[in-house]
Formats: C-alpha cells, sequence, structure tokens
C-alpha cells in the first residue's frame, strides 16, 4: 500500500478494510511507481539467491545448463536409433531440441522459480512490508541469468555441429521479450496460489514435463492436420519457432501467432500483476 | 514531546481463523471477490474464524514511547503488522504518519549461506534503504553489532546472540519515524542490550516514536511512557506503566493455573530443626495479601525451636519478586538488634519503608543460624501484592530494588509495653493469636 496524502513532508498513510483496492488508471501509476521504488529491492534479492544457489555446490553452474543438454543426449539416442519417428528437421537434430530447449527452460524454470518465491520467502512476507512483486520478478531474473548460461553452450554446440547463424539471431532476446513478461505475468499468480495452496508447487514440475510436449520443443512444429492448433493454442509454440528461425533462417515462418502470442503475453502480465497486487494484503496472513 | 499524532489506531479489528484449510479457502474467495469487485463483508465472521483484535482504539503521539503488554496471543503482534501494512484491518482504521520501521524480527531476509557483509545490504535493503545510504551507515553498522571479526563469514555459523545483533544494527540504522519493536531486544548479552536501549534513546532525541512489545515487564516499566495492556485482543488498560503493568501481573498470575501451582508452594516448608506455624499477614483476602504501595508488611507467625540453641537462631525475611525473580532484599532479625532468647512463642514483624514497586512478591520467613548458613525452618508466603495506588503519584519508571528500611522484630509478650503499642495498630492479634487469624479469615 502507498501514502494516500502528504502532510507536513510526512508520509501518511490510511489503512482500513479494503484500502488496498482501488480502481481506474490510478492503480497502474502507484503500481509501477512502487516497482520502480523497489528496484533496488529485485537486484538484492537476485544477487542473493544467485550467490548463494551455487556457493555449496561441486558442480556449480553447470546445473543451469544439465537439463538441456540431458534432453538433447536422450532425444537424439531416441531418434537415432528409430524408437522415436520425429520428423526431418533442418537443423542438425542435437543443436535443434537443444534450440527448443533453451527457449524452453526459460518458460519453465521462470514458473517453478517464480512459484516457490512467494513460500520461500515467508520469512519475511509476515514480518516486513515491502514490495512483494520483487520476489517474483527477481526469481525470474535467475531463470533469465540460467538463460544466459545457456546461450553459452548454444554457442559451442553451434561450433561443434558447424552450423553457422544468422545475423537475426541477435534479435533472439528482443523476440523472447512477451515470453519473459508472459512468465513473470503467471508467475504472479502461481506464487499466490501456492502460498495458499502447496499442491500449486507440487503439481508445477508434473505439468510442465506434459506441457513440454505440447509444444515443438523435441519435434518440429506440425504443419497441416488439427495438430497445428498447438502452434497456435499454445503460447509458448510461437516464441520457439520464431527463435529457431531467427537463429539459422533469418526470416518468420508464422509472424501471425508470433503477434498473437506476444500480445497475449503483455496482457497477461498486466491482468497477473494486477490481480497480485490486490492479494498480496489477503495472503500474507495465510502463507 | 510534540502532540501531534502519529498513529491514530480506530476501532480496529483483525479475525483470524482457526482452520488452515477453511483458512485456505477463505483466503482464495477473498482474493477472487477482490479482484471481481465483489465487496467483502470483513465485518462479519465466518466459521471457525474469531477476532485476534477487538475494535481496539489508541493514539501515539510522535516522540512518544508506547508500550503494550499482555499475554501470549492476545493480539500485540498484529497491531505491530497491521501499524506496519503487512496485515489490512478488517474492521476500522489506521492512520499511520511517517515512514515505519519494523523490528517484529530482526534478521529476517537473512540468506544463512551468504555472508554477513553480504546480509547487512540485502537486510538493509528489505527495510528501505538504498544503496547509497547503507554504504555511508556500514561502518556505523558493524561498529554496531560488534561483529568486525566474522563479517565474512555465513551467518549460518554465527551464534542466536550474533544473529540478532547483526539484525539490531542494520535495523536500527534505517532511521524510521515509527519504530516498531517486537521482543527482540530480550536476545543478546547485556552489553548488547544496553547499548539498544542507548540506540533507542538516541533515536527518541531524533523525535523518533517507538512502540515496543515485551514481556520483559522492567524494561517496559522504565522505557515506555503509556502501555496499552491487551487481553485476548480487547484492550484491558491504557495507562502509565506501572499501573497496566501491575494489572496485567495480577491477572495473569492468577489467572494461569500453571503458574499459580508453581509459584503456590506455600506454607510451612520442613526443613527439619525447627517450626513455624500459623502465619497470619494483615489484609490476607483469598489467599492473597494485599499491600498498598508505601505501606508496611504486617504480620506474626508461631515458632518453636526445639532442640536448637536459641542463642544461635535467628529470624530472616526474603522477599523475591516473581516477575523477574529478582530477590529485592533479605534480612536477618540479628543486624536489626533482636536477638531470639525463647525456645517458642509468636513473632510480630513489620517491614516499613520498603519501597517495594507494585508488583508481585515472594515473602519467605525463615529461621536460620546466626552466622547465616543453615536455614531450619521456612515460610512462603507466595502472593505477597504490593498495589498500585490509586490517585497517588508514584515515580513513572520506578522499576528499582531498595532495601527496606525497618524491619521491627517484637515478640509477643515479651515486653508487654511493646506489645501494646503494637497491638494499638495491629487490633488484638499480639495478645489472642489466633484472633488475628480469625480477623483475617472473617475479612
Amino acid at each position: 500500500m502507498v501514502p494516500i496524502s502528504t502532510d507536513e513532508g510526512m508520509e501518511q498513510t490510511v489503512y482500513t478494510p479494503g484500502s488496498h483496492i482501488e480502481r481506474g488508471l490510478r492503480q497502474w501509476g502507484k503500481m509501477a511507481g512502487e516497482l520502480f521504488a523497489a528496484r533496488e529491492l529485485i537486484w538484492r534479492f537476485f544477487l542473493r539467491e544467485f550467490s548463494a544457489r551455487y556457493r555449496q555446490s561441486f558442480f556449480g553452474c553447470l546445473w543451469a545448463v544439465m537439463p538441456a543438454i540431458i534432453m538433447a543426449a536422450t532425444f537424439t539416442y531416441l531418434n537415432r536409433t528409430g524408437t522415436l519417428m520425429i520428423a526431418q528437421t533442418d537443423l542438425p537434430y542435437p543443436l535443434y531440441v537443444l534450440l527448443g530447449m533453451t527457449v524452453w527452460e526459460l518458460f519453465a524454470t521462470g514458473l517453478t522459480r517464480s512459484a516457490q518465491s512467494l513460500v520461500n520467502a515467508r520469512a519475511i512476507i509476515t514480518q516486513i512490508n515491502f514490495s512483494r512483486e520483487t520476489l517474483v520478478i527477481a526469481a525470474f531474473c535467475e531463470a533469465m541469468l540460467d538463460f544466459m548460461i545457456r546461450a553459452v553452450v548454444i554457442a559451442a554446440a553451434f561450433a561443434i555441429f558447424k552450423v553457422t547463424p544468422v545475423r537475426t539471431i541477435v534479435l533472439v532476446p528482443l523476440m523472447l521479450a512477451p515470453l519473459g513478461l508472459m512468465t513473470i505475468g503467471i508467475g504472479f499468480v502461481l506464487a499466490l496460489a501456492n502460498a495458499v495452496f502447496r499442491d500449486v508447487g507440487n503439481s508445477l514440475t508434473v505439468l510442465l514435463t506434459f506441457a513440454m510436449f505440447l509444444t515443438p520443443v523435441v519435434y518440429p512444429p506440425p504443419q497441416q492436420g488439427a495438430k497445428v492448433l498447438i502452434n497456435y493454442l499454445n503460447p509458448v509454440s510461437p516464441f520457439i519457432i520464431a527463435a529457431r528461425d531467427l537463429a539459422v533462417k533469418g526470416t518468420l515462418s508464422r509472424p501471425a501467432s508470433l503477434l498473437w502470442a506476444s500480445v497475449f503475453g503483455i496482457l497477461v502480465l498486466f491482468a497477473c500483476w494486477r490481480v497480485f497486487h490486490l492479494a498480496m494484503v489477503r495472503i500474507a496472513e495465510r502463507v | 514531546m510534540s502532540s501531534e499524532t502519529v498513529i491514530r489506531a480506530d476501532l480496529i479489528s483483525k479475525k483470524f481463523c482457526r482452520d488452515l484449510r477453511r483458512s485456505m479457502r477463505y483466503g482464495f474467495s477473498d482474493v477472487v471477490k477482490d479482484t471481481l469487485g465483489i465487496r467483502i463483508r470483513s465485518e462479519a465472521l465466518r466459521i471457525r474464524e474469531f477476532w485476534a483484535l477487538d475494535e481496539v482504539s489508541f493514539e501515539v503521539k510522535r516522540g512518544e514511547r508506547f508500550g503494550i503488554i499482555g499475554p501470549n496471543g492476545s493480539g500485540k503482534t498484529t497491531i505491530l503488522k497491521i501499524l506496519s501494512g503487512i496485515y489490512g484491518p478488517d474492521r476500522g482504521a489506521v492512520t499511520v504518519k511517517g515512514r515505519v520501521g519494523a523490528l517484529i524480527a530482526v534478521g529476517a531476509g537473512f540468506h544463512p549461506q551468504l555472508t554477513g557483509r553480504e546480509n547487512i545490504y540485502i537486510n538493509g535493503t528489505i527495510l528501505g534503504m538504498a544503496k547509497r545510504e547503507i554504504r555511508k551507515k556500514f561502518d556505523s553498522i558493524v561498529a554496531f553489532s560488534g561483529l568486525e571479526d566474522f563479517l565474512d563469514t555465513p551467518v549460518k555459523f554465527y551464534s542466536s546472540g550474533m544473529f540478532v545483533k547483526l539484525g539490531f544494527a542494520v535495523a536500527a540504522h534505517c532511521e524510521p519515524d515509527i519504530l516498531l519493536v517486537d521482543e527482540v531486544l530480550a536476545v543478546g548479552d547485556i552489553a548488547f542490550q544496553a547499548k539498544c536501549i542507548a540506540r533507542l534513546e538516541e533515536l527518541k532525541q531524533k523525535g523518533t516514536t517507538t512502540v515496543l512489545v515485551s514481556h520483559h515487564m522492567p524494561k517496559v516499566g522504565s522505557f515506555c511512557e503509556r502501555v496499552l495492556y491487551l487481553s485476548e485482543g480487547k484492550i484491558k488498560m491504557l495507562a502509565e506503566p506501572h499501573a497496566a503493568i501491575n494489572a496485567f501481573e495480577c491477572d495473569t498470575y492468577f489467572a494461569d493455573e500453571a503458574i499459580k501451582s508453581n509459584v503456590q508452594c506455600a506454607g510451612y516448608v520442613p526443613l527439619g530443626g525447627a517450626r513455624i506455624e500459623n502465619v497470619c499477614f494483615e489484609n490476607h483476602r483469598n489467599g492473597l495479601v494485599h499491600v498498598a504501595y508505601g505501606e508496611p508488611i504486617k504480620f506474626s507467625f508461631d515458632y518453636d525451636l526445639m532442640e536448637k540453641d536459641p542463642a544461635d537462631c535467628a529470624f530472616a525475611v526474603l522477599v523475591k519478586r516473581v516477575s523477574d525473580g529478582v530477590m529485592c532484599f533479605g534480612t536477618l532479625s540479628t543486624f536489626n538488634g533482636f536477638r531470639v532468647h525463647r525456645k517458642q512463642g509468636r513473632m510480630h514483624v513489620v517491614i516499613d519503608g520498603h519501597n517495594l514497586v507494585p508488583g508481585i512478591y515472594n515473602l519467605d520467613t525463615q529461621i536460620r543460624t546466626i552466622s547465616h548458613d543453615k536455614s531450619y525452618a521456612a515460610h512462603r508466603e507466595p502472593q505477597v501484592i504490593v498495589e498500585y495506588p490509586k490517585g497517588k503519584y508514584i515515580l513513572k519508571n520506578l522499576a528499582g530494588v531498595y532495601q527496606p528500611a525497618q524491619v521491627d522484630w517484637q515478640l509477643m509478650g515479651d515486653d508487654v509495653e511493646a506489645a501494646q503499642t503494637g497491638a494499638a495498630d495491629n487490633g488484638e492479634c499480639i495478645n489472642e493469636p489466633q484472633g488475628f487469624l480469625q480477623r483475617v479469615v472473617g475479612d
């Protein structure tokens, strides 16, 4: 909650039942202002988690790239032995999976980390009043860092498979921005839900694995039939397809679906942020 | 102190749910309703809910030191959390002027894997300090905590005391307009506690308002200017410290059966060698001895030294404060110039000018050797209440312990003159010990 009036240079805050609810455009200005004021806190939380995470670990940052490499290796094996019939890809298959996994993992780890962020910070949430959004955003920043670490592996993979990326590859981070916003948005709601119902955190890993197979991560996007719907209904698919396009082709094969998914992602962010902001006062006592 | 009100709580109430699953469900429906813009009837209780705070109103002026006391679960911390905006009230309104700093749990947000240095920055940021501000105050924070040698040690290796020191050091430097302190000062060694109090004094000079929640009554009594006594979410009393503390102590000690049975190891304690019997106090009602503040404590008892040599025996009184276990005074009849010369009799004792501050005391009467090294008999009177004077001036920050000015020992019937002068203010009990007892019982 933010001060509502200024009096003799002192902020005056009034708390009443429902004083956290505001309507209209002003609310967005306030939310943005609060978040901007807390930008240092996001950085601190991010630094805290990041520097603590690998401190007592032998492999350190390798953990960020393990899942993608293992996934690529497994599916390459399954594909080569003919266990799985996967359509021909225009890239070497391991590189293809690696690219898909990198984008998918940004979404998936972003969600898993955000979902845990409030519960992990239970002690501070119930003791100190600060912008709670920072926790979720910091959690996403970690997923973003993992993404950057994976980018190094991707670069290595390009060299190993002797594939030259096209120049448009530098646009990939920009193109993925709406995916990031959508991840933060869904993360807000998952964090809230997990704070009240721990089931959310538990089921998330299972659901995400399932969702990955509904996304063209390890197989090329379907070109015809009812399966094409995956490319449109699944809001993550267009980003994965576009990432591969920008990395090796230089042209977008499905610009319309990308546009749709980007708009969708931004809308999700705003809607979920609003819900999160409204709910936080009610959730603090139930975490 | 200015008369400007910085905290105004107007009939605030807060409800909680006893049941976890219902609480989850209520939380969910509240969030959904808020989102959809449906009004929530927060003033009504749902199933399994109860009022943790019930229509509490108070005001705190700028620079004031305001205490909140009450038994566990009476809503003290809930008030602090509403003041700092963590919870919203379900009824009523709270107005807070200025930046609020909460010391509800020091060291919240410390990451165990990270070093003290890193945690200072994290904790400071959570408490609302800018990086530049922390950097500027860093040395001062470290010096305050006294942990220079452990700055680069992960805080998981800190002792709990060190943890609190670092946490308080950071919090004490964030210079809020209103500081909410919850029971954190009790941790840490004495030197550090003194440092904390000194820091709070310093903040007061700067005009900081402090709201202190504590179970340590002497600290509340000496630090606060006004005290709110809460019980089951309702205001029991809002008064100057000692009035509120006395009311609280009396209520809790006599309500809580566990404590009652613990304190009530009353009566004759057989140590062997001598006997103390028929102890009767003036103003003895319902098992409690009431003493008006500043008035003498009067009692009498029968004794029997049995085989012991009277020349080697002395009577002793020991007074211990129940709230903190401090021995307020102890004296031997020989110190007061009284020598035992009969094997048995009835003693009359007047403890005058004792200056005991309002509170609950144990009063032990003993028969000891003159050399003080051995006790032959003892009697404990568990609940001697020094009452808060009504309509009488009392030093505000009185929490000290004073030696008695005078203990008067008289063997009844030994000196008729003395006995009669004593009888003038003590009724018939000197000539008729049983009569005193009856009079007391009949009260």
